[in-house]
């Protein structure tokens, strides 16, 4: 079985509005997915450095070895923007962005990143792709904004549970849940003898082996 | 503090009617046997399974899930290539493809909504190499948004929807169609644009913002908020639909998307009615 964590952000003190429903969206996803529960932080103790790779980019604390790196699958739910995703407390600087993250290195094979804008199309292989994928396969989110809502993570979980693959599953959790305005996206790696694009849940069918060295990067965007 | 929320003209001056029509819905009652009278009649021959949210019917080409929550449904064709990985010999067209989305709206069956082409969007995938670092674009197939009214007023949220995906040889590569039926049960007073925004500017999204900050709102519009399609609701809440942006120093650029209601339904009447989620989480005022 599978291992998971969360981190949710609320209450942003005024460094961006705040925000009602990440709380139940990450939970609903870490109480209904078959795996194993390993962590979940929300609000003020929910860090940036929990997702970033220590002595990478600035500031270089990172931790992500102990939490986000160190289970199958994460799920972030706050706010987003392309050059990356947002917390509410300065442990750090309250941004974990692409140039301090290096994600799948010890573990980590998917990521939801349920925030505005981190997969924007513009520039996106650049800011995530390359630097980032060291073993991960997908990174899961959103081109456009997207609504603050309660019931995506449990959505997810019940199509992965399902045995859709990874990549449908969170198609139609985003198909459900936002109007049509608002586009998902993911981006996904591959290298030789790997295929991500087929990958399941563990137990819910095949997940291929790490592309630690990916070859080919694919993104993907559409409409909800 | 209050949020200063800056409003542009249109919005400043949106009317909206002073009764607003409510919707019950009416539960779907899907059974297998149903169920399995709808895949017929999509030329999916297969056994229907209770797969708790959905009852799924696949067979080796099709998979078809019907929501056991309203009256939704998504048919997918198995080996769709949803990336365009294989060579794509020809595009459909955008005409080829809204005929073919009309078609399966008409096989599935009308509702009580009138179904309008809001968009066609393109399943856009860039492949990137070490060679093409900035990544090669192809289009997956074409995706035709449809979007509902009722009574003339337009269906808003996830829950009220439609999406078409026609594949490059013409073909319903992926489709659902998201709905509820229901009835009408009378009409309740309108909460004037002005008080809802004055509610959302009170609201827990903006009430520890910085004085610096800034609310933009970009858009109003208003609908009846259907839910998700996975989940039960009692009645379609009349709602404003915001988006428009936050801007602090932090994140400068934050857009948001937020549902207000617009007519404020009492908690007792709706137990007495059995009306489940008259204040779904997804409003913010």
């Amino acid at each position: 079985m599978g291992t998971i964590g969360i981190e949710w952000v609320r209450k942003y003190h005024g460094l961006a509005g705040d925000l009602s429903n990440t709380k139940p969206q990450a939970e609903g996803f870490y109480n209904t997915l078959a795996a194993t529960r390993q962590f979940a932080w929300g609000d003020d103790l929910a860090w940036d450095q929990d997702f970033e790779q220590k002595n990478v980019g600035s500031p270089t604390a990172g931790t992500d070895t102990t939490w986000a790196d160190n289970v199958d699958m994460v799920f972030f739910s706050g706010h987003g923007s392309p050059s990356g995703f947002y917390f509410g407390v300065k442990t750090d600087d309250a941004q974990a962005k692409s140039t301090e993250i290096r994600w799948g290195d010890r573990d980590l094979e998917w990521i939801v990143l349920d925030a505005c804008n981190v997969l924007e199309e513009n520039g996106v292989f650049n800011r995530w792709g390359w630097p980032v994928f060291r073993g991960l396969h997908i990174i899961l989110g959103f081109h456009t904004t997207t609504s603050d809502e309660a019931d995506r993570g449990r959505i997810l979980a019940q199509y992965l549970n399902a045995g859709n693959t990874v990549r449908q599953a969170w198609i139609k959790a985003c198909q459900d849940t936002e109007g049509s305005d608002v586009q998902w996206a993911y981006l996904r790696a591959d290298a030789p003898g790997t295929d991500t694009y087929n990958d399941h849940w563990w137990g819910k069918g095949s997940v291929s082996a790490d592309p630690v060295n990916p070859n080919v990067l694919y993104y993907a965007r559409g409409a909800c | 503090m209050n949020a200063q929320l800056e409003l542009p003209t249109q919005v400043q001056a949106f009317q909206a009617p002073r009764e607003l029509p409510l919707y019950a819905t009416v539960p779907p009652g899907w059974t297998r046997d149903t169920v399995s009278a709808l895949a017929t009649r999509l030329d999916l021959q297969a056994d229907v399974a209770d797969a708790g949210p959905w009852f799924v019917c696949r067979s080796d080409a099709w998979t078809l899930e019907v929501y056991q929550a309203s009256n939704s449904l998504r048919l997918e064709r198995n080996g769709f290539d949803a990336e365009a990985r294989a060579p794509i010999k020809a595009q459909a067209d955008r005409d080829r493809a809204v005929v073919v989305a009309h078609r399966f709206l008409s096989d599935v069956g009308a509702t009580k909504a009138q179904a309008t082409v809001a968009s066609v969007t393109e399943l856009q995938v860039l492949k990137a190499t070490k060679e093409h670092r900035e990544g090669e674009r192809s289009v997956a197939g074409l995706q035709v948004n449809f979007q509902y009214t009722l009574d003339g007023l337009w269906l808003v949220g996830p829950g009220a929807k439609a999406q078409v995906t026609v594949a490059p040889g013409g073909q319903i590569a992926q489709a659902y169609r998201f709905t509820r039926d229901v009835k009408q049960v009378g009409t309740r007073p309108t909460v004037a644009a002005e008080v809802a925004l004055r509610r959302f500017a009170q609201s827990t999204a903006l009430a520890q913002l910085p004085a610096g900050a800034r609310v933009r709102v970009d858009s109003i519009q208003l609908g009846l908020l259907s839910l998700p399609p996975t989940e039960v609701q009692g009645v379609l809440l009349p709602a404003y639909v915001l988006r428009g942006e936050i801007s602090t120093e932090l994140l400068p650029h934050a857009g948001f998307i937020s549902y207000l209601a617009a007519a404020d339904l009492d908690e007792g009447e709706a137990k007495r009615q059995r009306w489940q989620q008259i204040r779904p989480t997804l409003l913010a005022a």
